[in-house]
C-alpha cells in the first residue's frame, strides 16, 4: 500500500477513534434529556442553599407539561367538534337508533347505576345510523365522572367505542358529552 | 508505521461503516401477569366494602353489582414500544347462575377538570362455576393506535363474580 493512500486512512481512523473517545454513545444509545439545573439561590435572604418560590417555579417542569397538555386539549376540542359535525350529518337509521337509544336508557336506569345514587340533573341520548350522542349535566364534578364511567362500563352491547368529555361550564355545572360508535 | 496506519485505517473504516448504518433495534415480546387485587379497587368506599380481596381474586360477595376500577402501568413517551399490544382480564363466577360482566377499557388522562379519554366497552357472559376472558387490542380502540399507552379499566361485577387477574402484552426494546 502506498504511503499516499495510507495517510488518509490513518487520519480517518484516528479521527473516528478520537470522536468515540470523546463521545462514547453508540448509535442506538438514547441520550437522556436533562432539565437544566439553576443554582438554588434566594436573592431575598442571600442564603446560598435556600429555595425561593421564584426559583422553584422557574425550574418546575410541570409548566412545559401543561403547555403540552394545553395543545392536547385544543386538539381534543377540535376532534370533538369534528365528531359532533360528523354525528349531525349522519342519516337516521330508525330501526337501529330506536333500539340503541332504548338500550342506553336501560343502562342509565339499570339497578346497578340506580344504586349509586348519582342522578344527572338532565340528560339525553340520541342515536342516528352509526353513532350516538349522550349529554348529561351534573351539579357535582365528581358525580359526573363516576356516572360517566359507570354508564359507559355498561354500554358494551350497544357501543364499540366511545369518546368522553367532561367539562365544567361557566354556569358551574359539569357537562358530560359522549360520542359512541355503533357496535 | 505501515502496519499501524493500515490497522487504524481499517478500524476507522469499520467504525465509519457501523456509524453510517445504525443497528436495528430489537424488540422482545413481554407479558406481565397481575392479580386483580394488585391493581384494582372498589370504585367508591361503598363498593370496597362489598369486595373481598384474596390472593387469587377480588370477589364481590355482596348481593348487588359492585364497580371496580383498575390501572395498568402505561408508557406515553413518543417512541415507546412498551404500550400494550394485548390487554386481558379474567372474571370468574362462583355463583349458581350465569352472570353478565361489563368492562370498559379507558385510554387517556385527566388534566385538572378536563377528561381526555377514549372508552372501549365490552361485555362477557360468565357461566356458573366458570370464567370468562375479555381482551382488548389496539385495533379495538377509536383511531386504532399501534399501542394502548395509558390503559385503565372499569368493570361492574355482579354478585358472586370474581375479578381474578389481568395481563398486559407489550414489546420491550432491548437494543441491537
Amino acid at each position: 500500500m502506498r504511503f499516499g493512500v495510507m495517510l488518509p486512512l490513518t487520519a480517518v481512523g484516528a479521527v473516528v477513534l478520537a470522536v468515540l473517545a470523546i463521545s462514547p454513545h453508540t448509535a442506538n444509545e438514547k441520550i437522556r434529556e436533562t432539565i437544566p439545573v439553576q443554582p438554588m439561590r434566594d436573592a431575598a435572604d442571600g442564603l446560598p442553599n435556600a429555595r425561593s418560590a421564584a426559583v422553584m417555579v422557574a425550574q418546575d417542569p410541570l409548566h412545559s407539561l401543561l403547555s403540552e397538555q394545553d395543545r392536547v386539549l385544543t386538539e381534543r376540542k377540535r376532534f370533538l367538534d369534528a365528531m359532533d359535525a360528523a354525528y349531525r350529518s349522519e342519516p337516521v337509521d330508525t330501526a337501529w337508533s330506536s333500539i340503541a337509544e332504548h338500550a342506553l336508557v336501560g343502562v342509565a336506569h339499570s339497578p346497578a347505576l340506580a344504586e349509586t345514587g348519582i342522578t344527572p340533573d338532565a340528560w339525553s341520548t340520541q342515536c342516528r345510523s352509526r353513532s350516538c350522542k349522550v349529554t348529561a349535566v351534573f351539579g357535582d364534578y365528581d358525580d359526573a365522572q363516576d356516572w360517566a364511567n359507570f354508564f359507559l362500563t355498561g354500554t358494551g352491547s350497544t357501543l364499540a367505542q366511545a369518546e368522553l368529555s367532561i367539562q365544567r361550564g361557566a354556569d358551574n355545572a359539569t357537562h358530560v358529552l359522549i360520542f359512541g360508535a355503533r357496535r | 508505521m505501515g502496519r499501524i496506519g493500515s490497522l487504524l485505517g481499517a478500524i476507522g473504516l469499520t467504525m465509519v461503516g457501523s456509524l453510517a448504518i445504525p443497528a436495528q433495534a430489537v424488540e422482545i415480546a413481554r407479558q406481565d401477569f397481575q392479580g386483580a387485587v394488585g391493581m384494582c379497587k372498589g370504585a367508591t368506599p361503598a363498593y370496597s366494602a362489598a369486595l373481598r380481596n384474596r390472593p387469587l381474586g377480588m370477589a364481590n360477595e355482596s348481593g348487588s353489582v359492585a364497580y371496580v376500577t383498575c390501572n395498568w402501568q402505561g408508557d406515553d413517551t413518543q417512541n415507546t414500544t412498551r404500550g400494550a399490544r394485548l390487554l386481558t382480564v379474567v372474571i370468574g363466577n362462583t355463583g349458581t347462575s350465569a352472570q353478565t360482566v361489563d368492562c370498559t377499557l379507558i385510554n387517556g388522562f385527566q388534566s385538572g377538570a378536563q377528561t381526555v379519554a377514549s372508552y372501549t366497552p365490552k361485555t362477557a357472559t360468565v357461566a356458573a362455576g366458570g370464567s370468562a376472558t375479555i381482551q382488548w387490542v389496539p385495533a379495538d380502540l377509536a383511531g386504532a393506535p399501534d399501542q394502548i399507552k395509558l390503559p385503565a379499566l372499569s368493570c361492574s361485577l355482579p354478585a358472586g363474580t370474581v375479578l381474578q387477574y389481568t395481563s398486559k402484552q407489550y414489546n420491550e426494546d432491548v437494543g441491537a
